[in-house]
């Protein structure tokens, strides 16, 4: 194959774009073997593989699936789908043998279809796109066919949802004299409970600050004492510096509570009172 | 070459060999340059010209050439913002990869 055959062949692989489309990739493909000179000819087909394949590059590039179907990898470019196969060469053949005014068309067109059944069809091989071609579907409908199977899938599933979503919801609202009390009853005893949590956090939260603010003060009467009465003094020196301690103790145990304690709790019950909501949230529904 | 080179990059490296001739460059000289820093075939590189051409990123002209019209490529003010946008989201990822690969081996 030369130069010009390349050209030619390309040029009928092309027929199913639009003609500005067609030609602007007919020149880049001209100048390109221009300027690869015409010493290399030979390489640059051998390079360029067969039409089929450039062509359906170039439809590929415009139909803009090549972003997400393409594989640029060290062994040049592949496109994940898309098979390249022998369908070219064996219509070239038939090209000839019918002579090539009138059979030209048809075999553009055969061509058109087989590369966008291949690109489309995972399993498209030689003997799919050849059924193609004589049925003459085109590829939209191939396209369609394949992703309808999901679409049908996913509507019986829902619907099947449906119906459960449905029968719990009566169970909820028949059952609803005996759940609301029990679900109520236990929300109530949860807020108690948190709410004692929450009183006796406060209750120590305050006696260690009463006895650490009371311990100072004892502390500064104890060495106003010390000069008068030393051993008064040295008695409440004692007994501020006891009590100080102790309110200290309080004040770590407040810290631990309210940083540790406390929300582990509101965790517990958050995760408690999840439980009933999302079954009164099936029955909202 | 284990790493695979992807649409964007691809895109980035067309960009950045264009970018280097002010009066633009052609198609098979596009593609020799590219094939010096990636492997691809040689029929990829047509429909990365003319998606980038039809985002405004390259402009076509033809320029008399030795008795022959020849298509020359020359990079946007578009392709230039794209460009410079490849060329700092490259520097953040391989930097992030460099400093993985080196980070790895100094606390070793």
């Amino acid at each position: 194959m030369n130069r010009i055959e390349f050209l030619r062949q390309l040029e009928v692989l092309l027929s199913g774009i639009s003609q500005s489309e067609k030609e602007e990739a007919i020149q880049y493909y001209n100048d390109y073997f221009d300027d690869a000179g015409a010493e290399n000819e030979t390489e640059v087909i051998r390079a360029l593989g067969s039409p089929a394949k450039v062509a359906e590059t170039i439809k590929s590039g415009l139909s803009g699936k090549n972003q997400d179907d393409l594989e640029f990898t060290e062994r040049g470019c592949s496109s994940k789908n898309v098979h390249y196969n022998e369908v070219m060469p064996v219509q070239h053949e038939e090209d000839k043998k019918k002579g090539r005014s009138d059979s030209r068309d048809k075999a553009a067109q055969g061509g058109y279809t087989n590369g966008y059944a291949n690109a489309y069809q995972n399993s498209g091989n030689q003997g799919g796109s050849q059924q193609n071609q004589n049925s003459g579907q085109n590829y939209q409908n191939q396209n369609y066919n394949g992703q309808n199977p999901y679409g049908q899938g996913g509507s019986t599933n829902h619907k099947n949802d449906t119906g459960k979503i449905v029968l719990i919801v009566l169970l909820l609202i028949l059952f609803s004299p005996v759940w609301i009390p029990v679900f109520g009853g236990i929300f109530g005893t949860l807020i108690g409970l948190g709410a004692a949590l929450i009183g006796i956090f406060i209750a120590i939260a305050a006696s260690a600050v009463a006895l650490i603010v009371a311990g100072i003060v004892i502390f500064g009467v104890s060495i106003a004492k010390l000069f008068v009465a030393p051993l008064i003094g040295i008695f409440l020196l004692g007994a501020s510096l006891l009590v100080t301690g102790l309110g200290i103790l309080l004040m770590l145990l407040t810290i631990w509570l309210g940083g540790t304690v406390i929300p582990a709790c509101f965790r517990g019950v958050v995760k408690l009172c999840r439980m009933p909501f999302e079954r009164r949230g099936g029955q909202v529904a | 070459m284990v790493f695979n080179t992807g649409a964007a990059l691809l895109d980035a490296i067309v960009l950045a060999v264009v970018s280097r001739e002010i009066e633009g460059t052609y198609g098979y000289k596009i593609t020799q340059e590219v094939r010096q820093v990636i492997d691809l075939s040689e029929s990829t590189l047509y429909p990365v010209l003319r998606r980038l051409q039809k985002d405004e990123c390259l402009e076509v002209y033809d320029r008399e050439c030795a008795g022959r019209n020849r298509r020359y490529y020359k990079l946007t003010e578009r392709g230039r913002v794209q460009l410079n946008l490849y060329e700092s989201e490259w520097r953040k990822y391989s930097g992030k990869i460099t400093g993985m690969f080196e980070g790895g081996v100094n606390h070793e």
